[in-house]
């Protein structure tokens, strides 16, 4: 597997997964809703699927290990990508969103025994619901 | 058979007219499959028709109910453009205890196509509907096989095994008699009414950005999506449409401040119910008014026309202490026994307050939310607490204390004058709704978790299919006086 988190430059193998990485301060993409919550957003395209995704730590600290200039060019390419653009003859201009925006179904099993299920817009959001597990589904109705 | 072919002669005759015409037809939507053999639809595990799902396998009742669901929607909605909605059965993220159900969502975005308006982001099915093209059609497939659908779904394959919601699958079954087991018919009526457009597509919510015009990037000058058109929010006096970034963000948690103002929601708005009120009577000039409750899950519950008592308010709490959270002291003792005690939410359980109140001699108690919102829902348990609990906003019980003192002068020397509640309900103010009877979007505390403005709130009543909780209650009807589902599409261009 070949590692690149910019233009061309190696990194360490260790990294779990092929990597092109951008760091964009003021805007994100669509579909990288799981990193939208960061205070660093860093998005990286995965050498393997082609799709964009949250940088995972490691490829975060890569990043951030870069000097500026590297970082700058690394963002405009990130500006210059359209996932799944299509133009329509009349035209029209879509996108074709991924799995990261849909919005999720979950349920959990309440301290009392009750399934409770809530419908979030996205699919961190609904993440963060199911790592909070039964808490969450406590705090559905305060107690204090 | 030679009527059967004439009926379809003359069927299709009509239908021809119709197009012909330019006018809309009832919805197609095609269920395509993406399971391979003998997993999800083509799971040939037999099972015993349950509820009215006629089906003999696993597979076939699944099919079933996504047929089923189809149906209503189809019935709902108008179009001449074939919908395809693509399926899928998964692993999904599970445990023991707890289980992602399934996902949806509007798979392509449009805009600047003819019959939209220009600039706006819209869900494929619906830009297909207006502008009575395909958009995707004939569009290279980006390898993923299912790249020009209109709404892709997945639902969990593992629910109710070992480690995947123990015991609690999905109920295929039609009737609504879901038992332990998660109502598949709702969930899925609910993520299709998503993939359908009923979401504020694209816009990030914890940013407020807006996807680009090339959908390359979240961004202050991104498109608006026909969804922001009838978002109002009362606290900025503002639409959606005309916020920054900022101004939308802030909005999207602001609890019980956004309003949807769709013509076609508004003229169904008065299904909702009137507004569940604590009314407050004084003989103290301004003391008396309407204020909204929470109710509780312990004691005993409460009704409309229920009458409660004089108010009464306890000494505050020593400093890092809660009020009501420990025996009351003699002089609270003194002050609540015989009435209803106001008593600040904070520290300890709402049922500890409730319990030491009734200890105390009060007959009721009304907790004061301690954080800005609404009256928020009472949890907890005591099987022992038989007094009646409800609870106000902050800001209403500053109101309520200030009614008390108010009402004194307006007693005699030996019989200070007082200020008596009771529940009752408010004609003029609809629950889940502003007060000008517009519904209200999901905006809620970001402490609370699932921040959307993609569903409706969830004081609405009665329960209504696109709140962010699937309730037990909800049935096949998308029109009022049952639901708004069908109002809201409507207004974004169904």
């Amino acid at each position: 597997m070949i590692t690149r988190i910019s233009l061309g430059l190696a990194i360490a193998a260790a990294l779990p997964l092929a990597a092109q990485a951008h760091e964009a301060a003021a805007a994100a993409t669509p579909d990288s809703t799981a990193a939208a919550a960061q205070e660093s957003l860093v998005i990286v395209r995965d050498a393997d699927t082609g799709k964009l995704r949250p940088a995972t730590a490691e490829e975060h600290a890569a990043l951030k290990a870069l000097p500026a200039s590297g970082k700058a060019r690394v963002a405009l390419r990130a500006m210059a990508i359209g996932p799944q653009l299509k133009r329509h003859s009349s035209g029209a201009v879509g996108i074709r969103v991924t799995d990261d925006m849909a919005s999720q179904s979950v349920v959990v099993r309440g301290a009392d025994g009750k399934l409770i299920e809530a419908c979030f817009a996205s699919k961190e959001e609904a993440e963060n619901f199911m790592k909070s597990g039964a808490t969450a589904a406590k705090t559905a109705l305060p107690t204090e | 058979m030679q009527k059967t072919f004439k009926k379809t002669l003359l069927r299709s005759a009509v239908l021809a007219a119709l197009c012909g015409a330019g006018l809309a037809q009832a919805a197609t939507i095609v269920i395509q499959s993406r399971d391979p053999a003998g997993v999800g639809f083509n799971d040939p595990t037999p099972v015993a028709p349950v509820g009215g799902n006629p089906g003999t396998t696993l597979g076939e009742q699944r099919m079933y109910v996504y047929r089923y669901v189809a149906d209503v929607w189809e019935k709902a909605l108008d179009s001449n453009v074939t919908i395809t909605v693509n399926a899928g059965w998964q692993a999904l993220t599970c445990t023991s205890s707890s289980a992602t159900l399934g996902s949806a969502s509007p798979w392509n975005l449009w805009h600047d196509f003819t019959g939209g308006d220009p600039g706006t982001w819209y869900p494929q099915a619906l830009a297909n509907k207006l502008s009575g093209v395909n958009l995707s059609e004939g569009m290279p497939d980006d390898g993923s096989g299912y790249a020009g659908v209109d709404i892709k779904t997945q639902f969990n394959v593992n629910l109710g095994q070992p480690g995947c919601l123990d015991g609690s699958p999905f109920y295929l079954g039609l009737d609504g008699n879901f038992g332990t087991g998660v109502n598949f018919v709702e969930t899925l009526l609910h993520e299709l009414g998503h993939g359908l457009g009923f979401t504020v597509l694209s816009v990030q919510t914890s940013t407020g950005k807006r996807i680009s015009a090339d959908g390359s990037v979240y961004a202050d000058d991104g498109l608006p999506s026909i969804w922001e058109r009838y978002m109002f929010d009362n606290t900025a006096g503002k639409s959606w449409l005309n916020m920054t970034s900022a101004e939308r963000k802030a909005s999207a948690i602001n609890p019980l401040g956004l309003a949807w103002t769709g013509p076609n929601v508004l003229a169904g708005a008065g299904m909702l119910a009137a507004t569940p009120v604590l009314k407050v009577a004084s003989s103290a000039p301004g003391a008396s008014g309407q204020y909204p409750y929470g109710t509780a899950s312990f004691g005993p519950a409460v009704s409309s026309g229920q009458g409660l008592g004089a108010l009464a308010t306890i000494a505050a709490p020593a400093a890092g202490q809660g009020q009501g959270c420990t025996a009351f002291s003699a002089a609270d003792t003194a002050a609540v026994s015989g009435k209803v005690a106001i008593i600040d939410r904070g520290v300890c359980g709402f049922a500890v307050k409730a319990k030491n109140a009734q200890n105390a001699g009060a007959i009721g108690v009304i907790i004061a939310n301690n954080v800005a919102g609404a009256a928020p829902g009472l949890g907890g348990s005591d099987p022992t607490i038989t007094i009646p609990t409800v609870s106000v906003s902050q800001a209403d019980g500053v109101k309520l204390r200030s009614a008390i003192t108010a009402s004194i002068p307006y007693g005699t020397r030996s019989k200070p004058g007082v200020a008596t509640g009771s529940l009752s309900s408010d004609p003029s103010r609809r629950a889940g709704a502003d007060a000008l009877g517009r519904p209200l979007l999901y905006t809620p505390n970001p402490l609370v978790p699932g921040s959307s403005v993609s569903h409706w709130d969830v004081s609405a009543s009665p329960n209504l299919l696109m709140e962010p909780n699937i309730s037990p209650d909800l049935g096949l009807v998308l029109v009022p006086p049952k639901d708004l589902t069908k109002p809201l599409l409507k207004d974004l261009g169904w």
